[in-house]
């Protein structure tokens, strides 16, 4: 997917979660695409690792970068100092959406999924659901084993809470029509 | 130039010094002299840091070598600072219960300053100009160090210091979290890395700065690393839209917070100045050309003896050979090179604009290829590694808070993103005239054809 097509998707995935209620800092935007990729295999090509907050891209943490440079993406900041900025999707990008209607329709199920499912959450429950989807996309089978690995990862998330964010992400994994090894949408090329 | 201080009780222990343009004297100890003298490391002095930048900046022509070597010391000083048992406290020893064992933190830093000497190991020649195209897929810079680090050579070569360093904490250390490591990063080791490769406070990015700023001639690349390393700290950061969400990450104090402001402007104007020189990005797509049609296949090799054996001087003599020779492989993009004679910018994008399309300069490229043909016209469109911005700051009254809510520079900085096309001389005036009748339509065709793929 080129760059044009990435910033489309990314631009109109930020402003639908900020719609469902999304704080939109970089941690909710890293996990929403990683769900449109890895959930709904929306071929973004971005590869993923395990981090502070669950999945994490280092080529989308400079693509975010990237998007503000060029005008697309801006920071907004909150009221209080105390709170980390957030990310707003500017009139240009909105300009830009405008001319590729057809394309954004075509992803318009899975963006409007991953907003409204993933939206709403804040990022110690996108920690415990992403990390365990994680496990899920490398074939660890079982709700316990699933919960076992990211606990030994992620040591300060206790077992019955894990346990609990296993279950529900797999729940959402199941409506979103995911199934286990049916490959990753990181390397597809569109 | 070594020294030993033996005898009368005074020091018994061997130490090298080099002298640095950057930091004067650089110091290690017999064990690390003999991870330097191994032949990966030594390599580094036969590939140039800035690739082709000396066709532009003639003083910028120093090495991966020294660049590692200052690269080791600046994480050793950072380690050092945010280690400190007089900065521990109640949260740093929950979170990272290796701060409280000096067994712990001395083997880690003896790691730390292993991972900052050997992070550029699988650096091709020229450095990054020639990585993108030219690897295989899958395959980076940082996916070569990682493979040499655990090498035979470096593991027995670590393995010789007191106390022995696994290869295998080095390499991960050196190259961070990536999707080809198996092993998840701890949250120390983590920590670690960012020692080396972190945005802000990396030991690579503080150390090439100061070095390509001082061999190229541009001024505006330096700032006080002193006092910056000084007030870096390990703090706990919270993503504010939750409770209970801790996590160590690099931040510093806020009597810091201007040398941070002055490291992340110089990097602005670094990567505008030079790192996204235009006439350098041209050179560096005409060695990419060269490269292509000189290697066989088109590609490197990822193997380790192979890549061991090729450096800047092997490509360099290839260049001069193949620019004299019309029968060799390449002659054209050799020449070029040998004879200083780029492409011309012929469209250097709009940066008055607002926003700009991401694709402008591809499509502006493809369509004069189009109608100019294709090896006549060029595009570089880089994208930035100038990193985020955003990290902890210790305020006077202990509260940790994010940078850019504090500081009016780092939320208004901008990010340098380029966007050149360029074309050969020969048609450049036909090609210039064609352009100011087209540019717009191009634009207009390239939005109509990417909303029906």
């Amino acid at each position: 997917m080129n760059r044009l097509h990435k910033a489309v998707l990314i631009t109109e995935l930020l402003d639908r979660m900020r719609a469902k209620g999304s704080w939109a800092g970089a941690v909710h935007l890293q996990k929403g695409l990683y769900f449109l990729q890895e959930m709904r295999r929306v071929p973004l090509g971005y590869e993923f690792v395990v981090y502070r907050y669950g999945p994490f891209s280092f080529e989308l943490k400079d693509e975010l970068v990237q998007l503000r440079g060029e005008g697309i993406l801006e920071w907004f900041l909150r009221s209080s100092p105390q709170y980390s900025p957030g990310l707003a999707s500017t009139p240009f990008s909105k300009e830009l959406r405008s001319e590729l209607p057809n394309f954004l329709a075509k992803y318009d199920d899975s963006l409007t999924f991953v907003a409204e499912n993933i939206g709403p959450m804040k990022s110690k429950q996108l920690e415990r659901v992403s990390t365990a989807f994680y496990f899920l996309t490398k074939g660890v089978e079982g709700d316990e084993e699933v919960t076992r690995k990211v606990c030994e990862v992620k040591p300060h998330i206790p077992h019955e809470e894990e346990l609990e964010a296993v279950r529900h992400i797999r729940k959402i994994a199941e409506q979103a029509g995911w199934r286990p090894n049916a490959g990753s949408a990181a390397s597809s090329v569109a | 130039m070594p020294f030993a201080i033996n005898g009368k009780g005074l020091a018994m222990v061997k130490k090298h010094e080099f002298r640095d343009p950057v930091h004067s004297f650089i110091g290690v100890d017999a064990g690390e002299r003999g991870v330097i003298d191994s032949r990966p490391v030594q390599r580094l002095r036969y590939i140039r840091q800035l690739a082709t930048s000396h066709l532009v900046y003639p003083g910028a022509t120093h090495t991966r070598f020294e660049h590692s070597l200052g690269a080791m010391e600046l994480a050793g000083r950072i380690y050092d600072a945010v280690t400190d048992p007089l900065r521990a406290n109640g949260f740093l020893h929950r979170a990272l219960p290796e701060l409280r064992d000096e067994e712990q933190r001395s083997y880690w830093r003896r790691v730390v300053r292993m991972a900052g000497l050997c992070h550029d190991l699988g650096h091709l020649p020229f450095s990054h100009a020639a990585e993108h195209e030219l690897l295989p897929a899958g395959w980076s810079h940082e996916r070569l160090s990682y493979e040499i680090i655990r090498s035979d050579e470096m593991t027995e070569a670590l393995l010789q210091m007191t106390p022995p360093v696994r290869s295998e904490d080095v390499a991960r250390i050196a190259v961070g979290q990536k999707p080809w490591i198996d092993k998840i990063l701890t949250p120390w080791e983590t920590i670690l890395s960012e020692i080396i490769g972190g945005d802000a406070f990396g030991a690579d990015r503080m150390d090439y700065l100061l070095r390509d700023s001082l061999h190229a001639g541009v001024a505006y690349g330096r700032f006080d690393h002193h006092r910056l390393i000084g007030t870096i700290r390990i703090l706990p950061w919270r993503s504010l839209d939750d409770e209970d969400t801790d996590k160590p990450m690099l931040g510093v104090e806020w009597g810091g917070i201007q040398s941070v402001e002055a490291l992340l402007m110089a990097r602005y104007f670094m990567f505008a100045q030079v790192y996204f020189h235009k006439i350098r990005m041209i050179y560096d797509i005409h060695l990419i050309d060269f490269l292509k049609e000189w290697l066989p296949g088109g590609q490197f090799q990822t193997d380790i003896d192979y890549h061991l054996s090729l450096t800047d001087s092997e490509i360099i003599a290839a260049i001069r050979e193949a620019g004299y020779n019309v029968n060799m492989s390449g002659h054209s993009w050799a020449k070029r090179l040998a004879e200083r004679k780029h492409f011309r910018v012929l469209d250097p994008g709009r940066p008055q604009d607002a926003g700009r399309n991401p694709q402008d300069a591809e499509a502006i490229c493809r369509a004069t290829q189009a109608e100019f043909g294709v090896d006549q016209v060029r595009a570089a469109h880089p994208l930035t590694k100038e990193g985020e911005l955003d990290f902890p700051v210790l305020m006077e009254n202990e509260d940790v808070v994010p940078s850019v809510a504090v500081s009016d520079v780092l939320s208004s900085l901008p990010v340098a993103t380029p966007g050149y096309v360029y074309a050969d001389e020969a048609i450049f005036d036909k090609a210039q005239k064609w352009l100011q009748k087209h540019r717009k339509q191009v634009i207009s065709m390239q939005m109509k054809g990417k909303d029906e793929q």
